[in-house]
């Protein structure tokens, strides 16, 4: 289907493409000069500083999700939508302090999945691998998918060409620099978002007065203006246990945690959220505006990029691209470097090749980084704008795991099996209440159905583990580099 | 039903899209802090 009412013609759309693709690829091949050894390539050195640490958490943070989604919050939950996804960043905040502690217990780590395995055990690991790859991959077809529709629907660009560059330019520039690239791509990445949702809610509010947008509201859907909408109020619990999930469990939170430099991680963290904080309200009002204006929405995930362009035109709809190809390159090399960790780490060096040297793990995680990019564009070929539907399915899963880890991390009486059984229990009976009651209560009751058993089974049957387990010696050289 | 009030409203969009621009000056400064000190990688 292409969008027939484009603003931006496909030529400079293309042009933009290219102008991205060969900055970016060139930025990863500059810093992966960098990333000659497995600890450079994967976790760039674990020496990034403030700076870098905190925007790269907060790039990551803002997918295309958030700018396209956030619009759909307002239009269907109102204020409690904007505010509801504002929570999300209440992950980052709450893993700050664990950043540190993480750095502090794993100081030779390099995945979430190394935590669990030496914590929990290879049968809770195992789980915990199925959830968080199962996740990494929903999370990256959506944003692939995010990436051929917007381009569709901004530039005329068809789907599957859209698709396909943007996935190819952030496997090119992630393969050749690894966490490098992904970390300094993801500065530059925030401040154009930054900047770009500035530049179009201002641009909006010049064009209409939020006197107006609200009057506006008002007469239309007044619901929207309720304090007590009840739909929103659990939509704000489900969105904030979604998002301790997702921070809690991802091993993209946890590979950047293990590349700060020592001290970094706290405040890195602690700023990216704060930075993150405002920008689904910055965003999602446009979705609030969309009715004032007149936009005429094909698709209701196209909010957004639909009232940028009606308001600024040609400049917005370039703005508005570059915003979200941004958005979606932050995500994207962020999920392929990350999930790229586990499949080198966890599944190759663990399971199938557990003698490997340095110099093969290293040419493994390069591979790796290919075929996910492979699997996320076979998986992309059906286009499905269902964004909602593919991120919240994931949803009850990825809260399961927020108490194994929260609590695994601080509490040494959290014992194996009852870490086990909360992953399982919390991610069925969370997925049963996703299909049986609403989206929006899944995360809800499945952190709640893994917090009593983490809690009673503790009770129950209490561990002392010794945190040194987790102190695991790094990878050995390979022996002609060390003559 | 009660509802937010228009100065609520426009105190938060405004707000928000406040922090975003000072979200990223605090960026910059913090990479020109790095650079100085040589604490970027």
């Amino acid at each position: 289907m292409d969008y027939q009412s484009a603003v931006l013609p496909a030529a400079t759309g293309w042009l933009l493409i290219v102008l991205f693709g060969v900055a970016w690829v060139g930025l990863g091949l500059y810093w992966g000069r960098k990333a000659r050894d497995l600890s450079g390539y994967m976790v760039a050195g674990r020496n990034v500083g403030l700076a870098l640490g905190t925007a790269t958490a907060m790039a990551t943070w803002v997918t295309s999700n958030t700018i396209m989604l956030a619009p759909l919050f307002a239009i269907q939950f109102g204020i409690w939508g904007m505010l509801a996804y504002c929570t999300a960043s209440f992950g980052l905040f709450l893993f700050a302090p664990m950043a540190r502690r993480i750095r502090h217990l794993m100081p030779n780590g390099f995945t979430s999945g190394d935590f669990i395995r030496l914590r929990y055990g290879t049968t809770a690991w195992a789980v915990f691998l199925v959830i968080m790859i199962f996740y990494s991959l929903a999370w990256l077809v959506s944003m692939a998918m995010a990436g051929g529709i917007v381009l569709n629907t901004v530039a005329g660009i068809p789907y599957h060409y859209g698709m396909s560059m943007i996935l190819l330019i952030c496997v090119l520039y992630t393969l050749f620099g690894g966490m490098y690239a992904v970390i300094g791509t993801d500065y530059i990445q925030s401040i154009i978002i930054m900047l770009g949702v500035v530049l179009v809610g201002g641009a909006v509010m010049t064009v209409l007065p939020l006197g107006e947008i609200y009057e506006s509201v008002l007469f239309e859907q007044p619901a929207l203006l309720n304090v007590l909408l009840p739909a929103s109020i659990m939509v704000i619990f489900n969105n904030l246990l979604f998002g301790f999930g997702e921070v809690f469990h991802n091993n993209i939170w946890w590979s950047r945690a293990f590349a700060m430099r020592k001290g970094v991680g706290i405040k890195a963290y602690t700023l990216a959220g704060l930075c993150w904080l405002p920008i689904p309200v910055a965003a999602g009002f446009l979705g609030l505006a969309s009715g004032s204006l007149g936009v005429n929405l094909t698709t209701p995930d196209m909010v957004g990029p639909a009232v940028a362009t009606q308001v600024l035109g040609f400049a917005g709809a370039i703005v508005i691209f570059i915003v979200i190809f941004a958005s979606l390159a932050s995500s994207i090399d962020s999920l392929l470097a990350a999930t790229s960790d586990i499949l080198t780490e966890d599944i190759f060096r663990r399971v199938l090749y557990p003698t490997a040297t340095e110099a093969v793990l290293r040419k493994a995680a390069g591979m790796t980084v290919i075929v996910l990019g492979l699997i996320a564009w076979t998986l992309s070929l059906w286009q499905d704008s269902g964004l909602l539907q593919v991120l919240f399915f994931a949803g009850p899963l990825v809260a399961s795991t927020i108490w194994p880890i929260a609590a695994g991390l601080y509490w040494k009486r959290v014992n194996r099996m009852g870490a086990l059984l909360a992953l399982v229990a919390g991610s069925a009976i969370g997925l049963v209440a996703y299909f049986m009651i609403a989206w929006y209560v899944a995360s809800l009751i499945g952190a709640a159905v893994s917090m009593v058993i983490v809690l009673i089974s503790t009770w129950l049957a209490p561990q002392d583990f010794d945190w040194k387990t987790l102190n695991e010696q790094p990878h050995r050289q390979p022996e002609a580099n060390l003559i | 039903m009660t509802l937010f009030s228009p100065v609520f409203f426009q105190v938060l969009i405004v707000g928000a899209l406040i922090l975003t621009a000072l979200g990223a000056i605090l960026l910059i400064l913090l990479l020109c802090s790095d650079f100085i000190n040589k604490r970027v990688w």
